[in-house]
């Protein structure tokens, strides 16, 4: 019995030396660029951009646009399907150094988020120039996913410096754009999938 | 005989499954920033006055690493880098052949020169006969200058369930270098990487 609770007090310390040794960070977010600024932005809206090109993020050494692109579609349609539950990026909860998913999205939620339909009325350039009720619509396009955001755990090793990530939550974030002008409106994150 | 099909038969349906049901990045490099501040130009209270920072990076300056953890990190791999208890590499003599990457250790005399300088210059007393005396202005790396990670990694992502797993092959601590004189921003330069 003593002999058991020795080798249990032994376990606890070794664990908990083991412990000690490491820095741990328990939530962190990040965004990782997967395009470069050209492919995002262009004219007056690189010159009004420019200043942040410095934090450009990523180099890609394999994996051209096209497979991000891919990777878009899918976890898109994977989404839009109901194969993956996604939670709205607009109720996420931080306590602490817990996140939270309030909101899973629905299928049709997602569709709505990311196609669009805007009916208007313009008149025929031609005699008796009649007007004519018109449809823009918008669809989600992969191509516009410029970027990932993650939620990470990290534990770095004090004695050797290794760091273990562990990814909580991943997001893609689509670049917006005025459907007008082409203006370049921003950043934004389309659902977070939990791993 | 049979035994070699079958196993062949098994390594060629893992080998086709692996293609099918993962996206695999082999090697991607980028940076987090660890610091609430990585420009000494934006004040971190006030982030709402660095429009263009806020709108095409929004978000980027929360939840990075608290100040207990960041002091931890950053003496502890300093401290390891420069007393030789970590082996690092030179971030400029870094190749990329396809995949693989190849690196160049850094002596420590070298991790100990980073963020260093040494600047001999001749002024005058105040005062008659107004003599030229040397003197020497030294700085010390400024742990706190440290802002950013870069990490080279490999991604695999599951395209079923879009399960994603990111495995380190090394990173490399970014400092930001200061214009000695003006005291104005000059860039992010990596230190040296740490291999996994």
């Amino acid at each position: 019995m003593m002999k058991k609770i020795l080798i249990g007090l032994f376990f606890l310390f070794a664990i908990s030396a083991y412990c000690q040794n490491n820095i741990d960070i328990k939530l962190i977010r990040s965004r990782v660029i997967l395009k470069s600024a050209d492919e995002i932005l262009s004219g007056n809206d690189y010159y009004k951009y420019l200043p942040s090109l410095k934090y450009k993020g990523v180099t890609d050494y394999t994996t051209g646009s096209g497979k991000w692109d891919s990777l878009a579609r899918n976890a898109y349609d994977l989404a839009l399907n109901g194969k993956i539950t996604v939670y709205d990026p607009f109720s996420v909860e931080i306590l602490g150094s817990e996140v939270r998913f309030p909101y899973a999205m629905s299928p049709k939620e997602v569709y709505q988020a990311f196609n669009w339909s805007d009916s208007t009325t313009i008149i025929r350039p031609y005699p008796p120039y009649e007007e004519v009720d018109t449809v823009f619509a918008g669809f989600f396009d992969p191509s516009k996913v410029v970027a990932l955001d993650f939620y990470e755990t990290w534990t770095i090793n004090s004695k050797t410096m290794d760091i273990k990530k562990k990814i909580i939550a991943l997001c893609p974030v689509l670049a917006r754009y005025n459907y007008t002008s082409g203006e370049f409106l921003g950043l934004m994150p389309m659902f977070w999938i939990k791993m | 005989m049979k035994k070699l099909i079958s196993t062949t038969l098994v390594l060629f349906s893992l080998s086709a499954y692996a293609q099918k049901g993962n996206l695999n990045v082999d090697l991607i490099s980028y940076r987090v920033p660890i610091r609430y501040s990585i420009d000494a130009e934006i004040d971190p209270e006030n982030v709402r006055s660095y429009d263009v920072y806020t709108e095409l990076f929004s978000d980027w300056y929360r939840n990075k690493i608290g100040p207990a953890e960041y002091n931890l990190f950053t003496t502890g791999l300093y401290e390891a880098a420069t007393t030789g208890k970590i082996t690092v590499y030179d971030p400029f003599l870094t190749t990329v052949k396809g995949t693989k990457v190849s690196f160049t250790i850094l002596s420590v005399d070298e991790v100990k020169s980073i963020g260093t300088s040494r600047d001999t210059t001749q002024i005058s007393y105040p005062f008659p006969p107004y003599d030229l005396h040397d003197t020497v202005f030294v700085s010390d790396f400024d742990l706190n200058s440290i802002m950013a990670i870069d990490f080279l990694e490999t991604w695999t992502i599951n395209s079923t369930s879009m399960k994603m797993a990111k495995k380190i092959i090394a990173f490399a601590p970014v400092m930001a270098v200061y214009d000695r004189n003006t005291g104005i921003l000059r860039g992010m330069v990596p230190m040296f990487w740490v291999k996994m």
